[in-house]
């Protein structure tokens, strides 16, 4: 089951190469230009060999001096198609996970919403890395190949001695693996313990001095440092049992070097600068074959982190143009036994109910009753499992997506405001220039102009990273100053003003009742005032509708709609 | 008192430098004394071992192959390999003790901090920084102050046997040392002047970017993925741009420094060739030369790198500096031996978190004993400062606050804030059971006890939904639990304090209106026979009360019952409006 998952896995990330441009021709420069470097090295090693054991003559000399100019260029030209490939494949998989991610549908966004940000920022650099160790595994073996051969060249006795160094770093880098998970595993928990520790309870400082546990807390947090300390200790246990230090096999190699290659130089098959050369191969052939190994690890890392880009880029995009264009007349919006669940949780049961066109309609109902999908069903940010919405006579999947959404404005009791002014911020989703008049007009209306005239910078003032810098209530205006400026042919508030102090609250309900006349709303309120100028309305109970219709008749009929007017007038 | 430990903090950069700020730190720091030394001996050792390596090495290549040489050669060489194990484990181990140290000596102080230490930042993240911090004094010493010590030493032990052979060639090395620290120093500029710009850029992008994701569910709304996703591409390309740029400068860096190493090699055998053909050196002294130059040249180049992180690594010890040298809360004053019972009363406090920002100027108001108390103002006006001065949190700049009459400054402090129980807004709820959670903070509780709590609350229908009961385990910061759970678990923590004066913060802000009238009637039950604060930011708490104090500008607009409050305060009378 595991190694089917697993082979599903290369697959799809393979199938991800087929997705985007792949500088590919860069990735084949990158390999020969490996392999010269390799070349160039080997040829180095010899001038290097006789100059370490003492013989300076002219010919040394100029070869020395020749190669060694020539392995330093070759070396930085090798780096550069690799940092070009790197860039591109990012750059391409980044603008493709962008436009897919715009256009994937509610639903799948919302799962993955979490962690796209560092998908698209972070992940997404991984694809060369993936792409990387491919290439270095196809050069490292080449390198191999062509030291061996040099040792060869030397004594072809002494090639014998690079499959032991493979036996030798196969068993290490088992060793190493296998110390490194037990190692991994216990750092982890323990880390994990610190983190909760400090993060759960020393950060409420404030809670604990109100709570007087100052002791308490010092014998718990002694217990979480003595943890961490002790697996700190196996740590360095467990890497001495591995011996892994990055000096020891370059030592043992040496070793194994003097050992062989000595008897050798006193039966005089090699002279001693072959046997500065012999280790000087050596050495490169391990540090070669050390790096297949890790071509491995790093292929499966790379793999395992590119997984979740894979199955992302799977999901179908949503379909934007349809039958119809929302270049009609106004109808009502009717949801015909809709059922909606997100996952295995069901959220709505079989709802059945008519918006009105050009009236009023509140939606109502406890916290978690459903109230908020229903708007997004609306909106169309996902579609029913079940049942129909219409418009009029049409099921609504039958008209263009983005003209539809266009001819709504929607605003949350969570506005989402962006970083930029906060004109960029009122004046997003127009297609047009729009004049400042315009812009102050509707700031006005939405109480907007209120703190905005206590800034410098006015209009202009930044509002940091999802609106930071403002409250929420001075979020909530701006988003209702936004769909002033839309001017929509439907209007649908959740908790619009909910965050707002007493005296503003007051002024932009003003603003969005006056704006509500003779325009499709739906809302969701728990305001007095809101409430009275409603048509109709919908109550929802545990995902089903108690009653609907004009407001009189529901009163009459849903214990929910009176026990919540009776709350809210109490 | 509070005055003049500002004045610590304020001077404690000023005062000392940086280096007295890190040997503070290392002196109270509890630092593994015995550790350090083991370790430093060790790795003397295993350097004096690696000269002897290299010169037999060089005997070898000489030409030297005879059995004893050999044998030598191999046995330093096994003796070092064991060595260079060896002092890993003891550098681990020193490392993880200091840590430990480290740790422990942090959070004992941050415990008895005041709260105005934190004043200018979120305590919450300034305590997460700190300690993930605390390994800084372990970095400083063990990745960069012993590494330069050794690593000097191995370039003086270097250049020594190198003088010993000839001084000619001992000049040499000497004269790279400029050449090294000059280039080093030219690259090291230009690499951090555009390198710092280039991660600027590059940061600032990529937090573009991210926002775009983030708000992709605003794009849709608007329709607007197109133009975004234009929008986006232009980022990227942005960032593909300085991502190459950014690698041919480390392609530059590279080049220059394999240029030093060339010159270098270059002058070194031509100057050894010169002597070798003079006969000036022997050719075994040259081999060794040879050796050493690069174990030299390697020597300088660590050196030069251990010290640059010296400079990045002082300024995060600066933060742990200023804890440990900062003063902690005074635990004189007169002990609490039976509950107070008075009044409490504010009188002409005025208090600021920081320099410019004042919350209140002059600000008096009662508590009167056995009394319920809505505070109430809009958001920002002072509520809950108020009660945090009343816990003595912080400390009021002028005024004072007494209970009994008394100054409540007077009181022993841990005595002093056993009087109360707060309800917080952001309450305290961790991973561990609920049993644990309920009992957090008391002794001998026995399970009727939390029972009879989580009843009072109305927190023990869901309780029992769950299969584990008492034993159900919580999820970080209580993820698991809605934010209406959240609060009847801190009423029932509240209910098993047996303090004459609780406090509540906004205790129906994260409910709808149907939940609300049960809290009421929860809380109700709760504090019975206790002197009542409870802060409210919507009509519903009203129903708590007898009395209500209105906070405005900074100073208390009005105070007295609800009814007479309303006849004078156009807030209050705002703020009931929603019942007409």
């Amino acid at each position: 089951m595991k190694k089917e998952e697993t082979k599903g896995m290369w697959k799809r990330t393979f199938s991800l190469l087929g997705k985007f441009t792949i500088p590919w021709h860069l990735y084949v420069i990158q390999i020969l230009l490996g392999i010269v470097n390799t070349k160039v090295a080997l040829l180095y090693v010899p001038y290097f060999s006789k100059l370490e054991t003492g013989s300076l003559d002219n010919a040394t000399l100029a070869g020395y001096f020749f190669f060694a100019l020539l392995n330093c260029m070759v070396e930085i030209v090798c780096n550069v198609p690799g940092f070009y490939a790197a860039g591109m494949v990012t750059r391409e998989l980044q603008k493709k996970m962008v436009a897919h991610s715009l256009r994937l549908p509610m639903k799948q966004y919302e799962k993955n919403a979490s962690n796209l940000v560092s998908w698209i920022n972070n992940d997404c650099m991984n694809m060369d890395g993936f792409i990387n160790s491919i290439v270095s595994f196809i050069t490292g073996i080449f390198s191999v190949i062509m030291t061996s051969a040099s040792i060869g060249e030397l004594d072809p006795s002494m090639v014998a001695l690079v499959p032991a160094l493979i036996i030798v770093m196969i068993l290490f880098t088992l060793l190493e693996g296998w110390l490194m998970f037990l190692r991994e595993r216990r750092l982890r928990r323990a880390d994990s313990e610190l983190t909760a520790y400090f993060a759960e309870h020393l950060s409420y400082l404030e809670q604990i001095k109100q709570m007087h546990s100052e002791e308490s807390e010092l014998i718990r947090s002694k217990q979480a440092i003595k943890e961490y300390y002790l697996a700190d200790i196996y740590k360095s246990i467990l890497t001495l049992i591995g011996g892994v230090t990055s000096g020891s096999l370059t030592n043992i190699v040496t070793i194994m070097v003097f050992v062989l290659g000595v008897p050798l130089v006193r039966k005089g098959t090699i002279d001693i600068a072959g046997l500065a050369a012999f280790q000087s191969y050596i050495i490169m052939a391990y540090q070669q074959l050390s790096t297949i190994p890790s071509t491995y690890t790093s292929f499966m890392y790379y793999n395992g982190t590119l997984f979740y880009i894979a199955n992302l880029m799977d999901e179908k995009e949503e379909v934007v143009k349809r039958e119809y264009g929302m270049d009609r007349e106004d109808e009502n919006i009717v949801f015909d036994k809709v059922s909606f669940r997100y996952d295995d949780k069901p959220t709505l049961n079989e709802l059945s109910f008519e918006i009105p066109k050009g009236k009023v309609t509140a939606i109502v109902g406890p916290n978690g009753s459903g109230k908020s999908t229903i708007f997004k069903l609306i909106e169309r940010f996902y579609e029913p499992n079940e049942g129909k919405i219409l418009f009029g006579e049409d099921d609504v999947e039958s008209i263009h997506l983005d003209e539809w959404r266009q001819s709504m404005a929607y605003v949350l009791q969570e506005p989402q405001l962006f970083d930029g002014s906060i004109r960029d911020n009122i004046t997003y989703g127009m297609d047009r220039e729009v004049s400042d008049e315009e812009v102050l007009a509707v700031a006005k209306l939405a109480c907007v102009d209120e703190f905005v005239d206590g800034f410098p910078e006015g209009y202009d003032y930044m509002v940091g990273e999802n609106g930071v810098k403002l409250s929420t209530g001075q979020r909530q205006r701006i988003a209702i100053a936004r769909a002033l400026m839309l001017d929509p042919a439907y209007l649908l508030l959740d908790e619009a003003t909910c965050n707002m102090d007493i005296y503003s609250e007051r002024s932009v309900i003003d603003a969005l009742l006056k704006l509500m006349e003779n325009r499709t709303t739906v809302m969701i309120t728990h305001d007095m005032r809101m409430l009275q100028r409603v048509d109709n309305v919908v109550v929802i109970n545990e995902g089903k509708v108690e009653a609907y219709g004009p407001k009189d008749k529901t009163l009459g009929e849903s214990e929910t709609l009176q026990k919540f007017v009776y709350a809210l007038a109490d | 008192m509070e005055k003049e430990e500002k004045r610590d903090q304020l001077t404690f950069k000023q005062e000392k430098g940086t280096w007295k700020r890190f040997m503070y730190v290392m002196f109270h720091g509890h630092l593994p004394w015995i550790s350090i030394v083991v370790y430093i001996i060790a790795e003397l050792f295993f350097i004096n071992l690696g000269v002897d390596e290299t010169d037999l090495t060089a005997q070898l290549f000489a030409g030297d192959v005879s059995v004893g040489l050999v044998t030598k050669l191999i046995g330093i060489m096994v003796l070092n390999l064991v060595l260079a194990n060896l002092v890993v484990l003891i550098s681990g181990v020193t490392t993880a003790k200091m840590n430990r140290n480290m740790r422990e000596v942090l959070t004992k102080k941050i415990l008895k901090l005041p709260m105005s230490f934190f004043r200018e930042e979120n305590p919450r993240e300034a305590i997460y920084r700190v300690v993930n911090n605390s390994t800084v004094v372990s970095d400083t010493i063990m990745l960069v102050v012993l590494p330069i010590a050794f690593v000097a030493y191995q370039a003086v032990l270097v250049f020594s046997m190198v003088f010993s052979y000839d001084w000619r060639l001992s000049v040499i090395l000497i004269a790279f040392i400029p050449l090294q620290v000059f280039m080093a120093f030219i690259f090291g500029r230009i690499n951090f002047s555009v390198s710092e710009r280039e991660s600027f850029l590059h940061a600032n992008l990529t937090q573009r970017l991210a926002e775009m994701i983030t708000n992709i569910p605003l794009a849709k709304a608007f329709a607007r993925e197109d133009r975004e996703s234009k929008e986006g591409n232009e980022l990227i390309d942005r960032l593909y741009k300085i991502s190459i740029k950014g690698s041919w400068i480390q392609q530059i860096q590279n080049l220059s420094e394999t240029a030093v190493a060339l010159i270098q090699a270059v002058v070194i055998t031509l100057v050894g060739a010169l002597l070798l053909r003079n006969g000036g050196i022997s050719t075994e002294n040259w081999i060794r030369f040879f050796m050493f130059s690069s174990t030299f040249a390697g020597a300088i180049e660590e050196f030069m790198m251990y010290w640059g992180n010296l400079k990045v690594i002082q300024g995060t010890s600066d933060r742990v500096a200023e804890i440990m040298y900062a003063q902690v809360e005074s635990e004189e004053g007169e002990a609490i031996e039976t509950p107070l019972s008075g009044d409490i009363e504010v009188k002409n406090i005025s208090f600021g978190y920081s320099e410019e920002g004042k919350v209140f100027s002059d600000a008096s108001a009662i508590f009167p004993a056995n009394s319920k108390t809505a505070l109430l103002g809009v958001s920002g006006s002072g509520k809950t400062t108020l009660l945090n001065l009343i816990m003595r949190l912080y400390e009021p700049e002028n005024g004072e606050v007494s209970i009994g009459g008394k100054n409540i400054k007077d009181y022993a402090l841990a005595d002093y804030r056993k009087q109360f129980v707060m309800v917080a807004q952001d309450e305290m709820i961790f991973s561990g059971t609920i049993r644990e959670n309920i009992a957090y903070g008391y002794e001998n509780v026995t399970d009727e006890d939390i029972i009879e709590a989580l009843k009072k609350s109305g927190a023990y229908e869901f309780v029992q939904q769950f299969p584990e009961g008492l034993d159900a385990l919580l999820s970080e910061y209580g993820s698991n639990l809605s934010g209406g759970q959240r609060q009847r678990l801190s009423l029932a923590r509240a209910y098993l304090s047996d303090a004459p004066y609780i406090i509540l913060d906004e205790p129906a802000a994260a409910l709808d209106a149907y939940a609300v009238g049960e809290l009421i009637n929860a809380i109700k039950g709760i504090c019975e026979h206790k002197t009542l604060i409870v802060i409210g930011h919507s009509p519903c708490i009203l129903p708590l009360v007898d009395r209500v104090v209105v906070i405005e500008d900074g100073s208390v607009a009005a105070e007295g019952s609800v009814d007479e409050v309303k006849a004078s305060n156009q807030f209050l009378r705002e703020f009931a409006g929603g019942e007409a």
